[in-house]
């Protein structure tokens, strides 16, 4: 019987980590240039986005009369906290005002009263976030060679995000949303066997980056497709349902709590560099998938059991037998961490290195 | 002419299965060795060259069938012919259709996790009680791990609702008017513990007035044969041996009926089967049998069928099957039926 191998966490690979401009971008680094993590690799301004606001709705009026309660025009500039439109109530009852959320140029005023906000450029520093070497250069990114380590887990969802990483619950903890608080903000928070929906969507209220969890459900997850970004990157480490992370991954993690990550979650990876120069570096190939023939001695995780004993140690391959399920299938005997020892399909393990 | 030999790998997205097939010079196509592996996703060459090196006959011609587009790159390193599984099933079904039969693939392999659904439509199957979420997150895990193997029966009931659902769908626009021919394949089904578990499936499926001759393929070989088929024109003319089996005459009267069974003897039988109730009729596949579906107003319909390892089926239940997830009475009547199909299946054999 052949076994997917997985490894989930790869430590002190030499890698190839792409810096992607948030906006334009003024660089201050060159090919060949060594760099530190907290090094400026450029200067650059993020100007993305628009947000509409419903100023005849909020104030309660026609589209058509709206004008008259802005205290700016199309094309004028406004600042965060600044009123954008005013109405006076009869002897200060009923009174309303509409703040700007954001830096912006008004762009748009619409028959229906909808106003559009063009947000201002904002001046980022982009950081190198990894020591390492200049590779390339182009108009989307820089390449930096650095040492880091990886982490894969069994699915993931979202976009490449960078943050802090923040232990918020054990291993076998339901993350509910009382675990989530202001400091998620710019984290990528690790934990749990279960990651509860509203904990989910107070992480992405708050501005939480990124969050590796053991399990969640498949509901849950599958509402974050749909091509859309959403505002947070996942990796889910075990599987659907409630699945304890881990101890492979939770705890390196819970070692490097505070450390910078990238959480790349088109990819089902999340990159740790290294701070310092490693002893032994490996290049890393990453195949997609890697599969070999399952051997006795070799350790394996469990794909299908929720919970509980899912590492374990294959004591010997008995071949074809009838399982459970009535079923003819490869066996293979496995002694989890327990002392329990059970018959299970192999093609129902994964080897672990 | 001497036997011919050919080599067949199945490269599924869940399992690679290679067939060593074995024509004779009495056109007999029989399956001589057979082994499989889960696909080995990213490096389909890994699972191709193990299977190859168990099944031997370097020499033999070589012939991949997949719906994955690389296994066309991964064939031509092997110097082997490439079928896509389209072209595949387009021969198979031209070789199986008979007369003005319509021909329905009830395939059970992996591609079918691709199928939405909604836990509730496929918890309603189940003898034991369940949620959507536990429902919702196996199947989200199969989708991503398809070559994991049911583990207990409770597994592959969920298997085995999940295919209920789906096969349901397929047959939505079947013709009550003229016998159907169903093939079932491939999954869960060629690899079913008992046949009683794929009848009560298939009658499941079936809607009210629907009649259909069923062959089980139990070796699920045939993507591999219409390859063959697609490739070769010995195999128009050739006889399966040993891996397709004739299951029988399935009828599903959808409530009380009364039929007419002529089996060209001086006498005809008739039965009348009360509602809810499932019967089996032994009859061997060589037997044909006249069969007249008595109507309201005296009206006949009548179908020519065959008897099969499980002889003539006959279904009484009212469709679709007064079923609800989360039911005490569904989970009963689904184990109820179960038991029946079971307990007839006993009572064959020991016959």
């Amino acid at each position: 019987m052949i076994c997917p191998v997985t490894k989930r966490v790869k430590e002190k690979k030499k890698i190839i980590l792409n810096r992607y401009y948030p906006g334009k971008c003024k660089l201050v680094v060159k090919i060949g240039q060594s760099v530190g993590d907290t090094d400026i690799i450029g200067h650059c301004e993020v100007s993305a986005g628009r947000r509409l606001i419903k100023i005849a709705h909020v104030l309660g009026v026609s589209g058509a009369a709206v004008q008259k309660y802005l205290t700016r025009r199309v094309g004028e500039k406004i600042y965060e906290g600044e009123i954008l439109a005013r109405r006076k109530g009869v002897l200060g009852l009923g009174k309303k005002e509409i703040k700007a959320p954001v830096d912006g140029l008004i762009t748009e005023i619409d028959a229906r009263g909808d106003l559009i906000l063009q947000f201002l450029p904002k001046p980022v520093r982009l950081l190198a976030g990894a020591s390492g070497k200049i590779k390339a250069v182009d108009d989307k990114k820089i390449a930096i060679e650095t040492i880091a380590t990886q982490i894969h887990g069994f699915v993931s969802i979202g976009k490449e995000r960078e943050g802090i990483i923040s232990i918020v619950g054990n291993p076998k903890e339901f993350i509910l949303p009382t675990r989530i608080t202001q400091e998620a903000k710019g984290k990528i928070l690790v934990g749990g066997a279960l990651l509860e929906k509203g904990a989910l969507e107070k992480a992405v209220t708050l501005g939480a980056v990124g969050i590796i969890t053991g399990g969640m459900n498949y509901r849950d997850f599958e509402s974050l497709g749909g091509g859309e970004d959403f505002g947070i990157s996942i990796i889910v480490t075990e599987g659907f349902g409630t699945a304890p992370m881990g101890d492979d991954i939770f705890n390196y993690l819970s070692q490097r709590q505070g450390r910078f990550g990238f959480i790349l979650g088109s990819e089902n990876k999340l990159i740790l560099p290294d701070l310092e120069e490693p002893a032994e570096v490996r290049e890393l190939s990453t195949p997609t998938q890697v599969w070999r023939e399952l051997s006795v001695g070799d350790k394996v995780r469990y794909l299908r059991k929720e919970s509980g004993d899912l590492l374990g140690v294959v004591k010997e391959l008995p071949g074809e037998q009838i399982i459970n399920s009535g079923i003819l299938a490869q066996v293979a005997k496995v002694a989890f961490n327990s002392k329990q020892e059970l018959l299970l399909p192999a093609a129902n393990l994964e080897i672990i290195e | 002419m001497p036997q011919q030999k050919f080599i067949t790998i199945d490269i599924g997205s869940a399992w690679t299965k290679a067939f060593l097939a074995g024509l004779d010079s009495e056109n007999n196509i029989s399956i001589e060795g057979s082994a499989r592996l889960p696909t080995s996703s990213g490096n389909f060459s890994f699972a191709t060259s193990l299977l190859l090196k168990k099944i031997g006959q370097e020499e033999a011609p070589k012939i991949f069938v997949s719906s994955i587009s690389q296994v066309e790159d991964v064939a031509k390193k092997y110097k082997a012919a490439f079928v896509a599984e389209e072209e595949a099933a387009t021969a198979l079904v031209k070789f199986i259709k008979k007369g003005d039969a319509s021909v329905s693939v009830l395939d059970a392999g992996a591609s079918n996790l691709h199928e939405s659904i909604h836990a509730g439509d496929v918890g309603k199957y189940l003898t034991f009680g369940s949620s959507e979420i536990f429902l919702e997150n196996f199947f989200g895990k199969k989708r991503f791990k398809p070559h994991l193997l049911p583990i207990d029966t409770k597994e592959l009931e969920i298997e085995e609702a999940f295919l209920r659902h789906v096969f349901i769908s397929k047959l939505s626009n079947q013709n009550t008017s003229k016998k159907m021919l169903i093939i079932a394949t491939g999954g869960m089904i060629s690899g079913a513990p008992r046949l009683s578990r794929i009848a009560l499936l298939i009658l499941d499926v079936l809607g009210p007035g629907v009649v259909a001759q069923v062959v089980y393929d139990r070796e699920f070989f045939l993507p591999s044969f219409g390859a063959l088929l697609a490739k070769y024109k010995q195999f128009e003319m050739a006889t399966p041996v040993g891996w397709l089996d004739d299951l029988g005459a399935f009828v599903s009267l959808g409530g009380t009926k009364r039929l007419e069974l002529d089996w060209g003897y001086s006498q005809m039988q008739q039965i009348e089967l009360e509602d809810g109730e499932i019967s089996l009729i032994p009859a061997p596949k060589e037997q044909k049998i006249e069969m007249s579906i008595l109507g309201d107003k005296k009206e006949k319909k009548k179908y020519s069928v065959n008897g099969g390892s499980l002889g003539v089926v006959l279904d009484a239940r009212q469709k679709p099957l007064p079923l609800d997830f989360g039911h005490s009475e569904s989970r009963r009547l689904m184990s109820s039926w179960l038991k029946e199909l079971e307990q007839a299946e006993i009572n064959k054999e020991a016959f």
